[in-house]
């Protein structure tokens, strides 16, 4: 074998095609630093201890059972909670949730997984996921370089071949090349994800959602594997070129080359039996659902159920050329009146080569199906965010009461009827599992028949919709709390998050989540009642109305304001686009890598249809239609690409929502926006015609004369 | 109608200057066939890329229809192609994704024309090289000579003054070579339009008016041929006395 000429070939390929290089090295630097710099991130994310974003000091614990004299252990609390009609609820919606894997008598000794760590998870997974599609679409820009570079060379190869050379070392001239180009890929875009991770962290910005503090963490292993199958995925990129080389047939090959532009009798094939496949495998995966349901885990059936869709687009895109045909001619028909050369031109080159296309279709389609889908859940979990503060945060103002001053009865209720407030006196919230909190009944009970809702007795209890979500509680159920002397049933009189809440220092679920009840109870009476009234909240009688900064000044003397509610509800929005900032990255990140995938597709198409533009300057077309032409291309790319993701991203975003709902303690719902699909469409479409920029440019330098020559 | 002035062209390859076209002169009558022969590297192609402006002559005048054409200018280059020029390939070079009536039509859609006039334009051209029944075919169903004469109704979809014909029986057989000589040679003359042609072929060339014989970037001699087809003996001897 002649390794020498091998390297030699791979060198004097590698400078003729220096554009295509570079743009296979950017592809898998990218795709690398996007992944390498999330693994960081969420190392460091995971490692770092957290750091709590509000800086009051915890409440103390308080045994809500027993007086806060005692110092008895806690041996005989359970708290359970008892179904209406002793109906045990199933999973709703078809989805599988945390509801059904919690115990219908959860009580304090067997509590359910900590709280707020699925969120996290969650999370997590997104993100790694979302970094490895940035990872795909450069692996799947090596592939496409490497079909092009044997395509374009089979001539020098058969002529190799001719002259006496062996196949395997024509193969070893494209595995040195791809070695090389994965290589210096990898490197570069290892040592680009040090800096681009060291900026996200110093931003604030972490895989969970925390705060992380603290050094630089960084997964060794875990880096070295994935440039180990960085390298590798490049070295895979050969086999199926390396195929093509082994079947070369040469008297085709060294034929004279006539202007054909890859159209042949398949290109008018309609294969009438593929387009049943993708509805079959919809059907078959619809009859199983509810088993799959039942037999995996919420995880896995996410997992599974998100593969699933994946691959069935994307299979339907390779089988059903006809679709994309048809979606192209479509685009095509439609930009005929405005630019009737470019639109045919473009339009019957892309129609008759789609399977060709489904490569770079597939990897835009893939990147802007992430960003609808990512769209779609952020959306839902602004709306939850929005609904819940609309309840919780916007009419309310915080107040701590002051420890030197005592309440003037008389003079506190003039205070709160000249201003239209009302005021409600909470107590200590007791953590744990069972987060309890006391309202006082002479408070709320106004507000709550002014709402037209049942007044808050002390044999009933009112629950947060969190608190509901994480154990299935639903309006008529009960709450049974036990000691050693005796059992009390609560019924549950309402789910809202209207009332109880306070701004604290906890983690988000955790303050979403309490059992509120009134004073007047046996049960807390010698305990957490004697803390009632050391927290207050106010909020206006007419609903819309901010609390007055009068009311605040007056009530100065009792309590002091620690919180405004509509402070907080900005504070909340702010956080949750912090959040997901790490998505902007990789998202960002992954639509750059998709232009430079889009960008090599259609230069490499410049390349081999230089004999096609040259005929058609000879026929008279200007370099600004070439340019329109290439990117008329690229636009319909994008059109495409955008249409398939719409339904691709919105797909992923409907599960994920309902994953989401399910798997964690929000309320999320999938709302469908024309606004934003419409955006991420022009996006999509801007981003392709803009990569196909530098093509075109390429494409008006190309010399006519040489490029007519014969040979 | 057409007329070439001491056109020079040189290519430079690494630090050597080739000349290819040393100052030649030519002219072509409205209407006319003119044949270029000569020998592999004397120019041939290279004269007719810097006619139609897709090469640069570096020195010389090329004036179409009394007017001088004015090459460092691409617009006018590229109205030159559009409008007074049309060419036909060795190798059809027909668009390969575009139908037989799309290709013959491009040159209009290119210049913007559209409606019943350049379809029915189209339609004749079709049917006068005898490809009317094969319009909706694309370029890969057809044979050699078919996408050949698809090519030649192309050229002369926007009735140019001057046809430019590189080879255009090089890659079929002697029989279809005969019937685009005479398509090409009958058509041009009805449109009126002038015809230079290259080819290796005496046979081919016997159909001229005139042929030119190219040697080291000059025309080196012409024959008046007159379109005797079967007058072959000068040709040939022209050929062998100039060593071509």
């Amino acid at each position: 074998m002649n390794a020498r000429l091998a390297v030699h070939m791979a060198w004097r390929s590698l400078r003729h095609h220096r554009t295509v290089a570079i743009a296979t090295v950017l592809g898998v630097a990218l795709g690398m630093a996007v992944v390498a710099a999330i693994l960081i991130v969420d190392y460091h994310s995971t490692q770092a201890r957290i750091q709590t974003r509000l800086t009051e000091n915890p409440l103390p614990m308080i045994d809500p059972l027993f007086p806060s004299e005692s110092k008895a252990p806690l041996h005989i609390l359970h708290v359970s909670f008892e179904r209406a009609g002793q109906v045990l609820p199933g999973p709703q919606g078809g989805f599988p949730s945390q509801e059904g894997q919690v115990n219908h008598d959860l009580s304090a000794e067997s509590p359910p997984t900590r709280r707020g760590e699925e969120d996290y998870q969650a999370m997590r997974l997104a993100v790694r996921l979302a970094s490895l599609l940035a990872f795909s679409v450069g692996a799947v820009i090596v592939f496409y370089t490497m079909r092009f570079s044997v395509t374009s060379r089979s001539r020098e190869f058969c002529l190799l071949l001719c002259l006496g050379e062996r196949r395997a070392n024509v193969v070893l001239s494209l595995l040195l090349e791809t070695l090389a180009l994965g290589l210096l890929g990898t490197l570069l875009g290892l040592l680009a994800a040090f800096p681009a991770a060291l900026a996200l962290i110093r931003s604030g910005i972490s895989t969970t959602g925390r705060v992380p503090v603290g050094g630089f963490a960084v997964p060794w292993a875990e880096l070295l594997v994935m440039a180990g199958l960085s390298v590798l995925i490049a070295l895979l990129a050969v086999a199926g070129p390396a195929r093509a080389i082994v079947k070369m047939n040469i008297v085709d090959v060294l034929q004279p080359r006539f202007l054909t532009g890859d159209v042949n009798e398949g290109s008018l094939k309609i294969r009438g039996f593929s387009l049943l496949f993708p509805p079959l495998l919809a059907a078959a995966y619809l009859a199983l659902r509810p088993f799959l349901l039942s037999w995996l885990s919420v995880v896995q059936f996410f997992l599974f159920e998100s593969v699933y869709v994946l691959v069935l687009t994307l299979a339907g895109l390779w089988w059903m050329t006809p679709l994309l045909r048809g979606l192209i001619g479509l685009f095509e028909t439609a930009l005929k009146p405005l630019l009737p050369l470019e639109a045919l031109l473009a339009g019957r080159r892309m129609r008759l080569t789609s399977q060709k296309l489904v490569f770079t279709l597939a990897g835009v389609a893939l990147v802007f199906s992430l960003l609808t889908a990512l769209h779609d859940i952020t959306r839902s979990l602004k709306h939850e965010i929005q609904r819940w503060s609309e309840d919780a945060l916007s009419p309310y103002t915080f107040f701590k009461k002051n420890e030197w001053s005592a309440i003037n009865p008389d003079l506190f209720s003039k205070i709160v009827a000249a201003n239209n407030i009302y005021f409600f006196r909470l107590s200590d919230k007791v953590r744990g599992e069972f987060p309890i909190r006391l309202i006082a009944s002479a408070d709320v009970n106004p507000f709550l028949q002014a709402q037209g809702k049942p007044p808050l007795l002390p044999g009933t209890v009112m629950v947060s919709h969190t608190m509901a979500a994480r154990f299935g509680l639903k309006l008529g159920d009960s709450v049974i709390v036990e000691n050693d002397r005796a059992k009390y049933r609560f019924p549950v009189i309402d789910v809202t998050d209207k009332v109880g809440f306070f701004a604290e220092d906890d983690q988000y679920v955790d303050l979403k989540s309490y059992l509120l009840f009134s004073d007047g109870n046996p049960l807390f009476v010698d305990n957490l009642e004697k803390t009632l009234g050391r927290f207050g909240i106010i909020r206006p009688k007419q609903d819309g109305e901010s609390p007055s900064r009068q009311a605040v000044a007056e009530l100065k003397p009792f309590y002091t304001m620690t919180k405004e509610g509509h402070a907080l509800k900005r504070w909340q929005q702010a956080e949750i686009d912090r959040d997901f900032l790490i998505f902007d990255f990789i998202l960002a990140m992954t639509i750059v890598l998709a232009a430079v995938g889009v960008t090599n597709s259609i230069l490499i198409q410049v390349h081999t249809r230089g004999r096609e533009f040259s005929v058609l300057r000879t026929l008279g077309v200007s370099r600004l239609q070439t340019m329109r032409l290439l990117l008329v291309e690229g636009g319909i790319n994008g059109l495409v690409a955008a249409l398939l993701a719409l339904f691709l991203g919105n797909a992923m975003g409907a599960i994920s929502v309902s994953f989401l709902d399910r798997f964690t303690l929000f309320e999320y719902e999938f709302v469908f926006s024309v606004r934003d699909s419409l955006w991420i469409s022009l996006l999509a479409v801007v981003t392709c015609s803009v990569a196909a920029l530098y093509p075109a440019f390429v494409a008006n330098r190309i010399s006519s004369a040489e490029s007519l020559h014969y040979e | 109608m057409l007329r070439i002035q001491s056109l020079s062209k040189s290519y430079r390859l690494g630090s050597n200057e080739v000349p290819v076209l040393r100052g030649l002169s030519l002219e072509v009558g409205a209407g006319e066939m003119v044949v270029i022969m000569g020998p592999s590297g004397s120019g041939k192609t290279t004269l007719l890329n810097c006619i139609s402006g897709i090469d640069l002559p570096d020195d010389g005048t090329v004036s179409l229809q009394g007017h001088v054409v004015d090459y460092q200018s691409e617009a006018e280059r590229t109205r030159l192609r559009r409008h007074q020029i049309g060419m036909v390939f060795q190798f059809f070079n027909l668009i390969p994704t575009l139908t037989v009536r799309e290709n013959v039509a491009l040159p209009f859609l290119i210049c913007g024309i559209r409606g019943k006039q350049p379809a029915r334009r189209v339609q004749d051209l079709l049917e006068e090289v005898g490809m009317g029944h094969r319009s909706e075919h694309l370029p890969f169903q057809l044979s050699g000579g078919e996408m050949q004469l698809v090519s030649i109704a192309r050229a002369l979809a926007q009735r140019p003054a001057l046809l430019l014909a590189d080879e255009p029986t090089g890659n079929v057989n002697p029989h279809i070579g005969r019937s685009i000589m005479e398509i090409l040679r009958s058509t041009a003359r009805r449109e009126n339009s002038g015809l230079l042609m290259v080819t290796h072929s005496p046979e081919h060339a016997a159909w001229a008016d005139r042929i030119c014989f190219l040697k080291d970037g000059r025309i080196a001699c012409e024959l008046l041929q007159h379109g005797q087809r079967d007058a072959l003996a000068p040709i040939h001897e022209k050929l062998l006395t100039l060593e071509i």
